[in-house]
């Protein structure tokens, strides 16, 4: 399989919501695993309560949202941060990886990165995102890192 | 996905991060509130907008003295709050200070232990009373409806206060209330 989902070390999950890096073997576009990585020690911080702040249900459309409006997006995310003038934008998609036994667990799966300098994000560039939820090998790959469970 | 240890457990500058980020939110939500921005900020402590800037944008190296100036320049108050959270191993990271304040405003924003004991006992009464609403249909299942009020009311008057469900259950069940009401 050339997709695989992982954790993001560090940083905990609870029954409502997680966080993971979607990573390809053959799409360079999907880079937010690697962008993450290199990040300086501030700015990943920074980012990882922003994550934090998401998977707790803290309401901050500054730090991140989605489109629930737009029948088009509203399954796509993004995480939002600033370096100077340059807006940086982390894009994923929202995804519920157990029906069965926990159908509320929402999980966003990060996929790519893209900088700006305007603050809005421009929405086809979540194309990419929307794009990878009608993937099979990418749904597989989700399912397998949150697999169905009693607990959930 | 377990994770075993959250990341701010990496080290102490990684916790005094995150709880500064959080302080930080708040105030930027407070002057979003206020409609204040950076500068307004700034003229409002006496110092430029580039201190104010470098404070919001890196927090980790804020004193007891800058959260206090700041948090009385946007009118509010900061308080420390230690508190066990039954994870000795910080394996699921600090407790959004958001949530703490959140708390403290559904509890009637008590300013004393004398007020905070009585807007817990409404907020109680009202929970009792909602409980009660909600038990009321399953209880007259077993007994009639008027008794199982009157049941719930006189326990919530006595002890005000939501653990009364076990008690009157008990006690109807021992009193014969175990047969289905038509």
């Amino acid at each position: 399989m050339s997709y695989s989902v992982s954790p993001i070390p560090g940083l905990r999950s609870n029954d409502r919501r997680g966080l993971a890096f979607l990573e390809c073997t053959h799409d360079a576009d999907i880079n937010a695993k690697a962008v993450f990585e290199k990040l300086k020690e501030k700015i990943e911080r920074d980012l990882r309560t922003r994550f934090d702040y998401w998977i707790d249900g803290y309401h901050h459309d500054k730090y991140y949202h989605g489109w629930p409006s737009d029948p088009r997006y509203k399954q796509c995310f993004v995480f939002k941060w600033r370096k100077g003038k340059v807006h940086h934008r982390l894009y994923g998609f929202l995804i519920h990886p157990t029906p069965l036994t926990n159908p509320r667990f929402q999980v966003c799966i990060l996929v790519s990165h893209g900088t700006k300098t305007e603050e809005y994000t421009d929405l086809t560039e979540l194309d990419g995102a929307k794009d990878l939820l009608t993937n099979e090998e990418v749904i597989l790959a989700v399912r397998k890192a949150f697999p169905e469970t009693a607990e959930g | 996905m377990i994770q075993r240890r959250h990341w701010t457990s990496e080290d102490d500058t990684a916790f005094v991060h995150r709880i500064a980020f959080d302080f930080v939110t708040q105030l930027e939500k407070r002057m979003e509130a206020m409609s204040l921005t950076q500068g307004g900020l700034a003229k409002k402590l006496g110092v430029s907008e580039g201190a104010v800037s470098q404070i919001l944008n890196n927090p980790q190296n804020l004193t007891l003295k800058t959260i206090v100036a700041y948090a009385r320049a946007l009118g509010i108050k900061a308080s420390i709050v230690a508190y066990d959270d039954n994870d000795p191993l910080n394996q699921r990271g600090p407790v959004n200070s958001a949530i703490f304040s959140t708390c403290w405003e559904n509890a009637g924003k008590p300013s004393d232990f004398w007020s905070l004991n009585d807007n817990l006992r409404v907020v109680s009464t009202a929970n009792v009373y909602s409980v009660t609403y909600h038990l009321c249909p399953v209880l007259s299942n077993y007994v009639g409806w008027s008794e199982a009020w009157e049941a719930m009311y006189k326990n919530v008057v006595e002890t005000q206060s939501v653990a009364f469900a076990v008690p009157v259950l008990s006690k109807l069940s021992l009193t014969g209330g175990g047969e289905a009401h038509a």
